[in-house]
């Protein structure tokens, strides 16, 4: 990862959304001064963020096959839409999950990491095919 | 004018297929694609050149989308294609590329549908403003065409709806 993740910014606040406690821009990350109170867990927000910059390096092939498991459909309807795709999957660990694949993939790396049992009792096949595909190289360590 | 995909029946044809376990996954090709025409063609239509769905999704009023599927480079099942309905006539078709498609490659498309004036709009930030997308949206109203690009790397998905209906408003008339 620390190929992919081209700088970690501290910043004040985000002019997008000020509530927000980060942001990633390709690959990029910002922390905001909401990350660092004691709402936040620094390093789970700092996994979510890496999460984002994993998804993009997956190969289209893995992302669709991601999605498949997921429950996302691609479908199209009359008029203009935001995306074309959507999430039957109700088991979702973060309501914004509906968002994206992307936000949905984050979400869910982030909980398997730091959460696991509830990414299993919500989203038992997701928690599967991430084992699956990332095996042992998706662990937390410690750094002394 | 509204771009038109006219329908061509064909009695016999060729087809390719790709099985995977038990099943065996219809190649769903564009060309295949753009036989089928949006407010006329039919379920049995969209079964006769392409099997039975592997799913079908209700959607609201009547609505459903039909879900096909294809086999990954990776050799895993994603999704191919799907057809959504509006009772029985087809009203939108959504298609994806895969790797080996010549229509993943962003000018294909363009020189594909060259008479297409597409508005072209980068994603951008999502609802939060918490992620940056670089995904562009290329969009023609009138002909319902739109194709969804990875910062106009690779194409991510072609899709068809209904054209919209220009609307013209009268002027009152002199009183």
């Amino acid at each position: 990862m620390n190929e992919i993740v081209q700088g970690i910014y501290r910043l004040k606040e985000s002019t997008q959304a000020s509530a927000n406690p980060c942001a990633n821009f390709e690959n990029q990350i910002a922390l905001y001064d909401s990350a660092f109170t004691s709402k936040q867990n620094v390093a789970r927000v700092l996994g979510h963020e890496f999460s984002h910059i994993l998804f993009r390096k997956l190969e289209k092939s893995e992302q669709i096959d991601f999605a498949k498991t997921a429950e996302w459909e691609g479908n199209a309807w009359n008029g203009p839409r935001d995306t074309d795709l959507t999430l039957n999957r109700t088991g979702l660990v973060e309501e914004d999950s509906q968002l994206s694949p992307e936000e949905d993939f984050a979400n869910n790396i982030e909980y398997f990491l730091f959460d696991p049992k509830a990414l299993w009792e919500k989203s038992p096949k997701v928690s599967d095919w991430i084992s699956k595909k990332f095996d042992d190289k998706l662990r937390l360590r410690s750094v002394k | 004018m509204n771009l038109a995909l006219k329908i061509v029946l064909m009695t016999l044809f060729l087809t390719s297929c790709a099985t995977f376990s038990n099943r065996t996954l219809k190649v769903i090709s564009f060309s295949e694609i753009e036989r089928l025409e949006l407010g006329k063609s039919t379920k049995d239509q969209v079964v006769g050149l392409f099997g039975k769905p592997i799913k079908i999704s209700p959607h609201s009023e009547g609505q459903e989308s039909w879900i096909y599927d294809g086999v990954l480079s990776n050799g895993a099942i994603g999704q191919k294609a799907s057809f959504s309905f509006d009772g029985n006539t087809l009203v939108g078709v959504f298609w994806m590329p895969y790797e080996s498609d010549a229509f993943q490659e962003v000018k294909v498309v363009l020189d594909h549908f060259k008479d297409a004036k597409f508005e072209r709009k980068v994603k951008g930030w999502d609802k939060q403003g918490h992620s940056y997308s670089n995904d562009v949206r290329y969009y023609d109203p009138e002909k319902g065409v739109s194709f969804t690009t990875d910062a106009d790397k690779s194409v991510n998905w072609i899709t068809f709806t209904m054209p919209s209906v220009k609307r013209t408003v009268s002027s009152d008339k002199a009183r």
